[in-house]
């Protein structure tokens, strides 16, 4: 196993439980329900979302802001209208550059750490620790028996394995589909009290306080693992730098060839999790961790107070709060399953969830700058500032461009062409230009190196899947204001190979074991390319 | 704040392969209402399009091939009403924030547009206004029925974007440079059939059999080539039959005025085919039902398939509907006054008649 992993060498703060989580559950659960629900914002309020809106002040600061904005257009509209082009294209330009940095770091120095099957096997169960696996679900009875099936084929001791599956006390149905499918099995099924917010982190922080495990990690209802990712995470752990708290696994899907909608899905993410990702190992920026299989030290997890519960992307703001504390985050290279999202409306649900998380996370850590950066240094901020919230700014700005250009196609009113003085016009050209066509070719270059050249075409038309995200982060944006704490269900079990997968993984199918060894050979392979 | 999914109505139909009369009026009891939003649909796009929409009618008064223009709206309601007949696909997934977020960048769009056809005297090419007609019908069905119905028409409203002139008047534009090479390619006879009246002109008849077959696509979805194929010939074969009927009545009645009998007759029957051809196009691809004749839901033009998709409350699109329609006459109204290219104002024939004018 060989990997570097940059980051924070000091790590801030002691790694001492915030808060006895276990000794709390046995002694009082309404304490516990209490710190699930609002620990964070209890004890850190400047890390949790909880207040995100301004406050009086800011208020009239802001709603000044807006109002000067408006006057000065209907003032000066041609210099107001040149100073925002010339600020959304910079903005643009940087995101862009930092996008194509991240994938060329990723490619020469890939920190992905990779754990041979046979040595993960290697470990005997004596040697192993107490895992914790919190599976989270919220109205998914169709899907609690293959996530069962699926934890079931984790290569694991069951005596050193801890399942919970946290359901929300008044999902009767849920909970009736659970017991019937935990039957004869060590699964712990947990019903945590109904209480505001109704999000995944309040679960998660729930299960946290009965956890018995050394390491906890998440997965989704949906989510199929693969068997050997706990040993994995073991040994990366014991042969990671100390100030490891987290390993993010890497996500796919299971269903990618089920319309052109999961197609796109699947790039996207198999860009995020080998390239993107893995760039931001390197450079040392914050990570956004993913949804699932992000397994965390259990006395880290509590030092940093567990997850915001009114953050809706609770792991990315775990990510970037493990950052601030010193915490350094690496990529276990073990796939994880899950259902693409097959259904467009589904998706944007999702999606606008995802980008409202991002904004929610960046307005929370950006509450103090000059603190940020002392604690994550100029470079990492920077990339903390153009990653989280340049995705979903990005998706905002895209369409207002895209009318922009079809406008001056069709019309070319002189506004337009007032907008864009010589030197912004270049600039945007390229980022236009250059950016759309780097993204497409990263998208097929990634197709291929992931082999799955099936999905090439998928990539080639990948802009229609960007007006998707632009209608996602405009959602969001909405959320944001009037919802900032709305967790945007998603629905699961549209995919039509689930069957097909459960199969796949279990620990007797030879299949997903050659996919894990391709994928191991194909990333070595292109590292050694450049 | 709306709420996500508070609003939705889900019409519960119970059809069978064959109803019983009593059943077959429960269901359409229940469908009413949904027809007639579709209903409401077609009437605030014909309003909020309606400056627009009417200059292009009344160019049926100029000898231009252009004029089959005026035949998309009907082609556009016949698709849309063929793509309705297909069974609904898709998780009853609805999202109300969703449809107005899609609704107001349509809304934008349709507005921006058509103030540039009111307002923007420096636009390179004419017409706006019409271009803007697609957008206004994305706003208005999406807002009136949810994205995800809307999704089961939308090549019917990308359809509605063939009104914008300046692509085929380029295209006017490039024959015009090979006319002779086109008099070669469809005969001396062809030729002189262009002489006969806007109908019996061979480019006209281009058009029309272009726009049949871009409807057939439409209406089948694209999806069978061997469908689409022979869909393309059936709407060839009824562009045919239109030159034909339409020399026959140019023999009978003369060419006369635009106004006269000749033209109505030759307008009246030439549509009449169009739709008649899309209707059988768009059974047609039904054809086993047809032949069997045992209707599943969803099958043939069956009104319980075109309703199985739930759609929101219509209280909540009420007031925005009607101010998109509002501000979009308005702006048309304004861009007609304005005379950039209405037809409405006198004085600006020629302007109209540099649009539409024959080019033959």
């Amino acid at each position: 196993m060989t990997a570097t992993i940059p980051g924070p060498t000091t790590v801030r703060g002691s790694v001492a439980p915030h808060l006895d989580l276990a000794l709390q559950a046995a002694e009082s659960p309404d304490a516990l329900l209490a710190y699930a629900c609002s620990g964070l914002a209890d004890n850190d309020p400047v890390f949790s979302a909880r207040r995100l809106h301004a406050g009086g002040r800011g208020r009239w600061l802001v709603g000044g802001a807006v109002t000067l904005f408006v006057v000065a257009a209907v003032i000066e509209p041609l210099a107001v209208g040149v100073a925002t082009s010339t600020l959304i294209t910079l903005i643009y330009a940087a995101a862009l550059v930092h996008r194509f940095m991240l994938m060329r770091w990723a490619i020469l120095d890939n920190a992905t750490i990779f754990v041979s099957d046979d040595e993960a096997r290697s470990l005997r169960d004596a040697d192993l620790p107490v895992y914790t696996v919190l599976v989270p679900a919220y109205r998914e009875p169709e899907v609690v028996a293959e996530v069962v099936r699926a934890m079931q084929g984790l290569e694991y001791p069951s005596d050193k394995l801890d399942v919970l599956l946290l359901l929300e006390a008044d999902d009767a149905e849920t909970i009736a589909a659970a017991e019937k499918a935990c039957d004869g099995t060590s699964i712990r099924i947990v019903r945590v009290p109904p209480a505001e917010p109704r999000t995944k982190p309040k679960a998660c922080n729930y299960g946290v306080g009965l956890a018995l495990g050394e390491y906890v990690t998440i997965y989704d209802a949906e989510d199929r693992p693969e068997p050997l990712q706990l040993r994995r995470a073991v040994i990366a752990f014991r042969q990671s730098p100390d100030n490891v708290a987290c390993l993010q696994a890497q996500l796919s899907y299971h269903n990618a060839d089920q319309n052109l909608l999961t197609r796109w899905f699947t790039c996207e993410y198999d860009t995020w999790f080998r390239w993107l990702l893995p760039g931001l190992v390197a450079s040392g920026a914050p990570i956004p961790l993913g949804g699932t299989s992000n397994h965390i030290r259990r006395d880290v997890l509590e030092s940093v107070g567990c997850w915001d519960a009114y953050n809706v992307t609770e792991d990315a703001d775990l990510g970037v709060r493990l950052a601030r504390k010193g915490w350094a985050v690496a990529i276990l290279g073990s796939v994880t399953f899950e259902e693409a999202n097959s259904d467009a409306i589904n998706w944007v649900k999702q999606r606008s969830r995802w980008y409202k998380g991002y904004l929610q996370t960046f307005l929370v850590h950006m509450r103090h700058p000059r603190q940020l950066v002392r604690e994550l240094g100029w470079k990492s901020t920077l990339g903390f500032v153009l990653f989280v919230a340049g995705t979903p700014t990005l998706a905002l700005f895209n369409p207002l461009f895209w009318l922009l250009t079809a406008l001056w196609w069709v019309a070319q009113p002189s506004a337009i062409a007032a907008m864009f003085p010589a030197p912004l016009y270049h600039i945007a050209m390229f980022c236009w230009v250059v950016g759309g066509f780097g993204l497409l070719y990263a998208g097929v270059a990634n197709a291929r190196a992931s082999g799955k050249p099936r999905l090439i075409t998928a990539a080639l038309v990948m802009p229609a899947y960007w007006a998707l995200m632009s209608l996602a982060a405009m959602k969001a944006l909405v959320q944001l204001i009037w919802q900032p704490y709305y967790w945007e269900k998603t629905t699961h079990g549209l995919a039509t190979t689930s069957a097909q997968s459960v199969t796949a993984i279990s620990p007797s199918a030879p299949a997903l074991i050659d996919l894990t060894d391709r994928t191991v050979d194909l990333s070595v392979a292109y590292e050694a390319a450049p | 704040m709306i709420s996500a999914a508070s609003e939705i109505n889900t019409p519960s139909l119970s059809a069978g392969p064959r109803l019983r009369p009593r059943e077959r009026m429960r269901a359409l009891s229940t469908v009413r209402p949904i027809l007639a939003r579709y209903a409401v649909l077609i009437l605030i796009i014909a309003v909020a399009s309606g400056p627009g929409l009417l200059t292009l009618f009344s160019a049926s008064s100029q000898r231009g091939p252009l004029v089959v223009l005026a035949a998309v709206p009907v082609l556009a309601v016949l698709a849309a009403a063929a793509l309705l007949s297909r069974p609904a696909l898709g998780p009853n997934i609805h999202d109300r924030q969703l449809d107005f977020i899609l609704a107001g960048m349509a809304t934008v769009a349709a507005i921006l547009l058509d103030l540039l056809a009111a307002f923007g005297g420096d636009a390179k090419h004419g017409r706006l206004d019409l271009l803007a007609v697609p957008f206004t019908a994305i706003a208005a069905a999406v807002m009136l029925l949810g994205t995800r119905v809307f999704w089961r028409v939308w090549p019917a409203a990308a359809l509605l974007g063939l009104l914008w002139p300046p692509p085929w008047e380029a295209i006017l534009r490039s024959v015009d440079a090979h006319s002779g090479q086109l008099e070669v390619f469809i005969g001396q006879r062809g030729a002189n059939l262009g002489t006969d009246g806007w109908l019996g002109n061979p480019l006209t008849l281009i058009f029309a059999g272009l726009l049949m077959g871009l409807t057939a696509t439409v209406a089948t979805g694209g999806q069978r080539h061997v469908r689409l194929t022979l869909s393309l010939a059936v709407a060839a074969l009824a562009t045919a039959a239109v030159a034909v009927l339409n020399h026959l009545v140019s023999t009978h009645f003369g060419d006369g005025s635009a106004t006269g009998i000749a033209a109505v007759a030759r307008f009246a029957v030439s549509l009449g085919i169009l739709a008649v051809a899309n209707v059988a196009i768009a059974r047609w691809r039904q054809a086993p039902s047809l032949v069997t004749k045992t209707r599943t839901p969803g099958h043939a033009f069956s009104v319980a398939s075109s309703v199985k998709t739930a759609v929101p409350a219509a209280r909540s699109a009420l007031i925005p509907l009607a101010t998109l329609t509002a501000v979009l006459l308005i702006l048309q109204l304004i861009a007609a006054s304005h005379g950039h290219f209405s037809t409405l104002n006198p004085e600006n024939a020629a302007a109209k008649a540099h649009i539409f004018s024959a080019r033959r």
